[in-house]
C-alpha cells in the first residue's frame, strides 16, 4: 500500500443469498485528497462498492486495508475506520422528525462513550455541528424539523452530518439521484468545494455522464460487478460508456448511439 | 374472439369464488356471536324484563346524589391519582428496556428475545384484580399493592406495544447511526429512540387513563383509594353516597383523559 493511498481493497467480492455476485475480485485504491466517481448502470454495483467500504455490506471475499489502521478485521478497527469516514445516501437516512442539528449531532457519537452521549453533548460539539451547518448554508434551519425541509435541503443536512465526523474519506451513494438538476449541480459543488478544501478524499456514485466528467478527477466504471474503466475523465471514451451501459441487454443488435 | 373471453371467465369465476368465501365468512361469525348471545342467556326475555323494575328502583334510590361525605373523599381521590402515576411510571422503568429485548430489530440474542416477550406475556396474562389481591395478601392493604399491581400488570401491554413501535421504525437513520462508527447501544438510543418517542408517550397517557379507571376497581380487593369508598358505600347500602361517588369518578375520569389528550398532543406535536 503506498504512501497516498487512504483504502485499498484487494480482490473484494460480495455474493448475496441466493444470488449471484454484486462485487467481482475488486481492486482499488482510493488516493488522498482525490474525488472520485464511480458510474455504472443500475445493478452494476454502485451502491454494494461503497457500502462494502464501510462495511454496511460487509464483502464476502479479499480484503479491504486502511491506511493507519491496517485490515479490518475487528469490531474496534471497524468503528474507527466508520468514525473517520462519512457516508452521504440517497434517501439522506435522517430522522424526518428531529431537527437539522439533531440529526448533524449524530456524526459526533462515535467521538463519545455510550453513557456518555445519553445526556447531551459537549457544547465543543453542538458548535462543531452548527459550523458543519453553516458550511452548507442551513444556519438559519438549524432548529427546524428536518420533514420541513425541502430535497436539496434535507441532502446538505446530510452533508453535514457526515462533516460533523471530521472524516478523512467521503462516501455518497447516489447523493442527487432524487434531485432536480439546479440542486444536483449545488449539491455536487458544495460537496467538491468543501472536500477539497479539506483534504477529503471522495468516492461518490452517480448516473449522470455530463456531471461525473465536470465534478470528478477520476473516474471508476462499473459493469456486472466488475472495474471497467479507471482513470481521468479525460480519458474517458465512447467505447467505454459502451461497456459501463451496455445496451444490448436491453435493445439486442443496436448500438449506444442508436438508442439515444 | 373465443381465446380472449378464456382469461375473462377465468377472472370471473377466481371474483365469484371470492364472494363465496366472505359470504361463508360472514354467516360462521353472525352464528358464533348467535351461539354466544344463547350461552350468556341474553335471549332469554323474560328474565330481561323482570330486571328492569329493579334497576329502575336502585336508580330512585340513588336520587339525589349526597355529597355530605365529600371532605373525606379528597384524601382517596388524591391517593387514586397517585397510584394511577406511580403505577405507570414503574411499568415505564421495566417495560422500556424490556421492549428493547423484545423487539426483533434491537435484541441482542433469540434467548433475551423469547425471555423479554414471556415476561410481558405473562404480566399481561394476569388480571391486575387478581395482581391486587396477591399483592394485598403481601404487603397488606393500601395504596402500595394497588400501585404495584397497576405497574405490574402495565408492563406487559406497554412492552410489547413499545416493542412494536420498535419493530416497525425506519431502518434508514439506524444505518446512518451504523456509518458514523457509533456502538450498537448508541444506535438504538440515538436513531431509534427519537422516532418511536411519540408513539411511546402516546401509548403511556392512554395507559395512565386506563390505570386511573382499573385503580378504582382495585379498591374493591382492599387497595386503597377512591375504589374503596365505593365498595364501602355499596355494602351499608349507602346508595345516595354511591351514587354522589359516580358523579365523582365520572367528573375524574373526564379530567384525566383531556388531560391525558393534552399532553399527548404536545409530545406528538
Amino acid at each position: 500500500m503506498d504512501k497516498s493511498a487512504i483504502v485499498c481493497l484487494e480482490k473484494v467480492g460480495v455474493t448475496y443469498q441466493h444470488r449471484l455476485f454484486a462485487l467481482k475480485s475488486i481492486s482499488l485504491q482510493l488516493n488522498r485528497g482525490e474525488f472520485a466517481v464511480v458510474l455504472g448502470a443500475s445493478g452494476a454495483g454502485k451502491s454494494t462498492l461503497l457500502r462494502t467500504i464501510n462495511h454496511l455490506t460487509p464483502p464476502t471475499q479479499g480484503r479491504i486495508i486502511v491506511d493507519g489502521l491496517g485490515e479490518l478485521s475487528n469490531s474496534h478497527r471497524l468503528r474507527s475506520h466508520r468514525k473517520q469516514t462519512g457516508m452521504i445516501f440517497q434517501q439522506h437516512q435522517l430522522i424526518e422528525r428531529c431537527s437539522a442539528l439533531d440529526n448533524v449531532m449524530m456524526g459526533r457519537l462515535a467521538y463519545h462513550s455510550f453513557w456518555r452521549s445519553l445526556l447531551p453533548l459537549p457544547q465543543s460539539d453542538q458548535k462543531i455541528a452548527l459550523q458543519c451547518l453553516d458550511r452548507v448554508n442551513l444556519i438559519d434551519k438549524a432548529l427546524t424539523p428536518v420533514k420541513k425541509l425541502s430535497g436539496g435541503q434535507k441532502q446538505r443536512v446530510g452533508i453535514a452530518r457526515a462533516l460533523a465526523q471530521h472524516p478523512q474519506l467521503m462516501l455518497a451513494d447516489e447523493p442527487i439521484a432524487s434531485l432536480d438538476p439546479a440542486s444536483s449541480h449545488q449539491i455536487l459543488s458544495l460537496l467538491r468545494t468543501i472536500c477539497k478544501t479539506d483534504g477529503i478524499s471522495t468516492l461518490l456514485s452517480l448516473h449522470q455522464v455530463e456531471f461525473a466528467r465536470e465534478y470528478s478527477d477520476r473516474i471508476i466504471g462499473l459493469a456486472r460487478g466488475r472495474i471497467v474503466f479507471d482513470g481521468p475523465s479525460s480519458k474517458l471514451e465512447r467505447h467505454h460508456l459502451e461497456e459501463i451501459y451496455p445496451v444490448e441487454e436491453i435493445y439486442p443488435g443496436r448500438s449506444l448511439q442508436a438508442v439515444i | 374472439m373465443a381465446a380472449s373471453h378464456g382469461p375473462f371467465d377465468s377472472i370471473l369465476r377466481q371474483h365469484q369464488r371470492k364472494w363465496l368465501r366472505r359470504l361463508i365468512r360472514a354467516v360462521l361469525l353472525v352464528s358464533v356471536i348467535f351461539i354466544s348471545f344463547l350461552v350468556v342467556e341474553l335471549l332469554d326475555v323474560e328474565r330481561m324484563a323482570e330486571g328492569v323494575p329493579a334497576v329502575i328502583s336502585l336508580v330512585q334510590e340513588m336520587f339525589p346524589p349526597d355529597f355530605s361525605r365529600f371532605p373525606q373523599w379528597i384524601e382517596p381521590i388524591i391517593d387514586t391519582l397517585a397510584m394511577s402515576v406511580a403505577g405507570t411510571a414503574i411499568a415505564i422503568g421495566i417495560s422500556l428496556p424490556l421492549s428493547f429485548l423484545g423487539a426483533s430489530n434491537t435484541t441482542p440474542h433469540p434467548v433475551l428475545f423469547y425471555s423479554a416477550r414471556m415476561v410481558l406475556n405473562v404480566t399481561r396474562a394476569i388480571p391486575e384484580l387478581i395482581l391486587g389481591m396477591i399483592l394485598v395478601a403481601a404487603v397488606g392493604f393500601g395504596k402500595l399493592p394497588g400501585a404495584l399491581a397497576l405497574g405490574i400488570h402495565s408492563i406487559g401491554m406497554l412492552g410489547k406495544f413499545f416493542a412494536e413501535a420498535i419493530e416497525l421504525s425506519d431502518q434508514a437513520p439506524v444505518e446512518a447511526a451504523r456509518s458514523v462508527g457509533a456502538t450498537e447501544p448508541q444506535v438504538i438510543v440515538h436513531s431509534i429512540l427519537p422516532q418511536v418517542l411519540p408513539q411511546m408517550a402516546d401509548v403511556t397517557f392512554y395507559r395512565w387513563e386506563y390505570n386511573f379507571r382499573a385503580s378504582m376497581v382495585l379498591g374493591a380487593v382492599g387497595a386503597g383509594g377512591i375504589g374503596l369508598e365505593i365498595i364501602s358505600a355499596l355494602r351499608i347500602l349507602k346508595y345516595q353516597q354511591v351514587s354522589a361517588l359516580l358523579i365523582m369518578v365520572l367528573v375524574m375520569v373526564t379530567i384525566v383523559d383531556s388531560l391525558s389528550s393534552y399532553l399527548r398532543k404536545g409530545f406528538v406535536q
